[in-house]
């Protein structure tokens, strides 16, 4: 089923897997790390990468490290090495025939025997971008330090061009507001797709097309395309968009000013936190699904899912009608009700409930070698091995929040959803959607309406998230965590962090109030910034109190980026200097007596004096508290010193420098002006 | 249920703040009430304790001599041993008035025995390594503090869910159904002050100065753990993974400021940061006392080494303080006349001080 070249590319039979955004009709080909990539126009590096068999960014601690939409290193052109900051985001950047591409970051020196295994069964190609992601790991954005293209100044910005960011962006040019919608992918819709409807709601893809007319049917919006908001400051929004360009794709930040913002950023799949997490040919549904949806890309043929959610079902089916082997189903839920499940059974796919992971590791020939875990009682478990081609993990849903820290919002766990969820209001920013903890699409859309109109002092209209009745559909488990051990890594999140696992437990009774559980301490010493899921899942942990992580979140979930050199910035003076201030420090006044003077001292051997040095009137005196005066300037030969105390030119006194007290006499009357 | 009034409640989780709530209780057997945020130790750093800061009056560095050593013992005496730590602290200055007020600052710590020298002299600039210094690792403190408060007989109240109110008579927290009465607040740190003092009240004397932390990622070694550039209100602290965790005054400068000092280590990037409300003298001298229409007395300017001037402290407000203490501190009340005499270089107070 597979295509020549592209042994993750499903055929165009693929009925809903068949790719909605590349042109099967237009096959290209270019090169990354020296090796032949094939693809379609519409795919991305990064989908035209996985397609062609990379699945694995690099190797961490001897482990690979899979590639997917939230960990793959920058690219750029092989004749633009030297200018890194032109390197353009993997999966942003337009798949363009006859390019020569490099990926950016440290390299691993000595291929390891399963990569060239791995190799051995692509016909020699290595399934890996062979990066070494040690210690500090670089996936930083070189385009940061670019000079900003453009300054936009509009009524209001919405991040996130999913279906809340695209309703949203109708109600407020509807009203006459100018409006720049910020979106990531090269199309707009987000991941509604995946989600799909709840009973009498409207099918994600008719919503999208509506609003898609809507849109473009409206004066005063412009749509940043392939374009990741990288931070806010103020009202100021940092993007950077990939341009396809006349003869190759290139990047270029913008300022999105704006009077107004709506946050729309959806959510992010959690990780379920297992040894092995991150493996290549681990997927998370909603990238699996994406891959699938958007570019007719599937890693294997075969797969295996444990989802604490119903929605992986959902991708199982359509993996199934696409021609593909689900070899099972496992859900973390012991009775779980859905009409998934229905939906599965129909089309042959084995189911296990009450089943959560417990370790992966790469197996023979490209497979993973999965153990899975089946509570039988509460207390006893058996294990459940199996051999697949690709893991494909469900975890829940985890508001992204990122951007509503960086405005300065605040968040808190909340344990019946076991998420974090964004707390109180910001003025002139909203967030909505999926961000702020929304389930249907269609109280997604409505959120966005409301809060384009609480950013324009109107009166939102109500509305509610209506969901199917738990009774038959059972409510997400909490993000599957298998019992500590085992080998491999067990990341928390996926993405950049590559935060693991930390241990658990902390005092109790006062002490506990006052100190940072064990492991807490391993786990905020990661030495770059954290993501949502990553405190989620140190909570879930018992690493961080659940009362912490709004503050965690709000301060190590930031953008990873450079911290500018600006040299001359320096505090001015907090003091205000008076007109009147005598011409000596202020931290000087009153050391000696109220109205000291400055004198110009003369040593009998011609020595200077550094600034500082103690003015005593006895050789034998050394304390601070008992000195005369100090030094305020060196001279050629001598000083200026502040003195206090009746003095007449001529007096002796003694200063201590380095060497001890030396003898000198005040050669000069004070200067006029110069007395306090 | 009200029980009687205890002579203090001190408000505040600095390790000042814990230290004079215990020495309080524990060796002037006043009754003390301790309201104190119980996360603090989670967040990202909020401030630095020093025994040695860029401190420009020889009266503080006088006082230090007596209670750093008394600090350090009674932290090791209540099973804190390892939140003390040696450090040998670089000051740095980049500026004409910086440099001088090092150089001032170099031959009053020779005076006192303290070991300094004198790096580089570059431009304006200069450097300075001070040695054998302690620096209070706040992480380690916090967790046998509340112990010994506890064995001190300090009542303690996280400040999560504790309501303060400041009154002309008196004060009064309240937590759920347990209330306490206290003939007097003290403020102890900056983040209480901002908390729990009327900024009215404040803005007389203090001013609110923006603070940044920020946490970098590993960077090459810096030219010592612990770095104060005293003209560019910001300190330095590196781990032993090489993160670096800086804060700088300056609100929208913190960034540039961090980077400038550095640049030089290499690519920086950011793995954490915060802001926070810390409170500037506006006179320029610290200040004890200050609050005219409520019974509470504020603890603000006193810089990174507030947390070693604490058995003075707890002398002072407890009536056995030496007269050079209690002269110490009567000229840095807020309603002194003195207070010129008492004006510190501008760097020292901006850091340090919240909890």
């Amino acid at each position: 089923m597979s295509i020549k070249g592209q042994p993750n590319r499903l055929g165009a039979e693929a009925a809903s897997f068949s790719g909605r955004e590349i042109d099967r009709s237009k096959p290209l080909v270019f090169r990354l790390n020296g090796r032949e990539i094939r693809g379609f126009a519409g795919d991305t590096v990064l989908s035209a990468a996985i397609a062609s068999g990379i699945v694995q960014a690099g190797w961490r601690r001897e482990q690979p490290l899979a590639l997917d939409d939230r960990f793959a290193p920058p690219v750029i052109a092989r004749d633009s090495l030297k200018t890194r900051k032109l390197a353009l985001p993997m999966d942003r950047i337009p798949a363009t025939a006859g390019q020569d591409l490099v990926s950016v970051g440290a390299r691993r020196r000595n291929p390891s025997e399963v990569s060239a295994f791995f190799g051995a069964l692509l016909g020699g190609k290595p399934p890996s971008l062979e990066h070494e992601f040690g210690g500090t790991v670089d996936l930083s954005a070189p385009w940061s330090d670019n000079a900003v293209a453009e300054r936009i100044e509009t009524d209001m910005a919405i991040v996130g061009g999913g279906i809340a960011g695209m309703r949203a962006a109708i109600a407020a040019a509807s009203t006459g507001e100018t409006v720049v919608l910020i979106e990531r992918r090269q199309i707009l819709g987000g991941d509604a797709r995946f989600f799909g409807s709840i009973d009498e709601e409207q099918a994600p893809a008719s919503i999208i097309d509506d609003l898609h007319g809507k849109l473009t049917g409206l004066k005063g919006i412009t749509v940043l395309l392939r374009a990741d908001a990288t931070g806010i400051f103020g009202r100021d929004i940092h993007v950077h968009q990939v341009v396809k360009g006349d003869k190759a794709p290139t990047g270029r930040l913008l300022v999105v000013a704006a009077k107004r913002i709506v946050l729309a950023t959806g959510s992010i799949e959690r990780l379920p936190v297992f040894p092995g997490n991150r493996l290549p040919r681990v997927s998370r549904a909603v990238s699996a699904f994406n891959l699938a949806d958007r570019f007719g890309v599937w890693i294997g043929t075969k797969a295996l899912f444990n989802t604490a959610s119903g929605y992986a079902y959902r991708v199982a089916v359509e993996a199934q009608k696409a021609g593909l082997s689900v070899e099972r189903i496992a859900d973390t839920r012991p009775l779980p009700q859905s009409r998934f499940i229905d939906f599965s059974k129909a089309y042959g796919v084995p189911l296990s409930f009450g089943v959560t992971p417990r370790t992966v590791a790469p197996g023979r020939r490209g497979a993973l070698d999965v153990v899975l875990s089946a509570t039988i009682h509460r207390d006893e478990a058996q294990d459940m091995p199996f051999t697949t081609e690709q893991l494909v993990v469900c975890g829940g849903w985890q508001p992204a929040l990122r951007l509503w820290h960086m405005a300065g919002g605040r968040s808190r766990w909340v344990a019946s959803t076991n998420r974090m969820e964004p707390l109180g209001k910001l003025e002139g920013v909203e967030v909505v959607g999926a961000a702020a903890g929304w389930r249907s699409s269609t109280a997604c859309l409505e959120s966005a309406a409301a809060g384009v109109a609480i950013l324009l002092g109107r009166r939102p209209e109500s509305f509610e998230d209506k969901l199917i009745d738990p009774a038959f559909e059972t409510p997400d488990d909490p993000t599957p965590i298998a019992a500590a051990g085992g080998d491999g890594i067990a990341y928390l999140d996926a993405g950049q962090s590559l935060a693991e696992r930390p241990a658990s437990g902390k005092p109790k009774g006062i002490r506990g109030w006052f100190s940072r559980p064990e492991g807490a301490e391993r786990f905020l010493a990661q030495s770059r910034a954290l993501t949502v899921g990553d405190i989620a899942a140190a909570v879930q942990l018992g690493a961080i109190a659940p009362a912490d992580a709004g503050t965690i979140a709000q301060e190590r979930c930031v953008p990873a980026g450079d911290i500018a050199p600006i040299a001359d910035v320096l505090p001015g003076s907090p003091l205000a200097t008076p007109l009147d201030a005598p011409p000596w420090p202020a931290y000087l006044a009153g050391r000696f007596g109220a109205e000291p003077k400055i004198w110009r001292l003369e040593a009998k051997d011609k020595r200077t004096f550094e600034t500082g040095c103690l003015v005593f009137t006895d050789a034998d005196k050394t304390d601070p508290l008992a000195a005369a005066g100090v030094v305020l300037n060196t001279e050629r030969e001598g000083a200026t010193a502040l003195v206090g105390g009746e003095r007449k030119a001529g007096d002796a006194l003694f200063v201590r420098d380095l060497s001890g007290a030396v003898g000198v006499t005040l050669a000069d009357p004070p200067a006029p002006g110069l007395a306090a | 249920m009200a029980d009687g009034p205890v002579d203090f409640a001190v408000l505040g989780s600095t390790p000042l703040a814990l230290l004079v709530a215990g020495l309080l209780a524990g060796v002037h057997k006043k009754s003390v009430a301790l309201v104190a945020e119980t996360h603090s130790s989670f967040r990202l750093t909020r401030g630095f304790d020093l025994s040695v800061g860029p401190i420009t009056r020889p009266e503080t560095w006088a006082l230090l001599q007596r209670t750093v050593p008394e600090v350090r013992k009674l932290i090791a005496g209540f099973g804190a041993k390892a939140a003390i730590e040696r450090v040998d602290p670089l000051l740095v200055a980049e500026t004409a008035a910086g440099s001088e007020m090092l150089s001032h600052l170099r031959y009053m710590l020779l005076a006192y025995s303290l070991p300094i020298e004198r790096l580089t002299v570059d431009g304006a600039g200069a450097t300075y390594r001070v040695r054998d210094a302690l620096r209070i690792r706040r992480t380690q403190f916090a967790a046998p503090a509340m112990t010994w408060l506890e064995k001190s007989g300090v009542r303690i109240f996280p400040a999560d869910g504790t309501t303060v109110s400041l009154r002309k008579d008196g004060v009064r927290i309240d937590r759920g159904e347990e209330s306490v009465e206290a003939q007097q607040a003290i403020t102890a740190d900056d983040t209480a002050a901002l908390s729990y003092v009327e900024p009215g009240e404040r803005e007389a004397i203090l001013r609110t100065e923006n603070i940044t932390t920020l946490h970098t990622e590993p960077m090459k070694a810096l030219p010592a753990p612990l770095t104060l550039v005293v003209d560019r209100g910001l300190m330095l602290l590196q781990g032993k993974g090489g993160t670096v965790q800086a804060l700088a005054g300056g609100g929208a400068d913190a960034l540039a400021r961090a980077g400038a000092r550095l640049g030089g280590g290499g690519k920086l990037r950011r793995a954490g940061q915060t802001g926070f409300g810390a409170l500037v003298p506006a006179d320029g001298a610290p200040v004890i006392g200050g609050v005219k229409t409520v019974k509470a007395s504020m603890i603000c300017g006193f810089g990174p080494v507030a947390a070693f001037l604490a058995p003075a402290v707890a002398r002072y407000y407890a009536g056995t303080a030496s007269d050079d203490e209690r002269a110490y501190f009567t000229a840095r009340e807020a309603k002194d006349a003195a207070r010129a005499n008492a004006v510190e270089f501008s760097g020292a107070y901006v850091l340090g001080s919240a909890s």
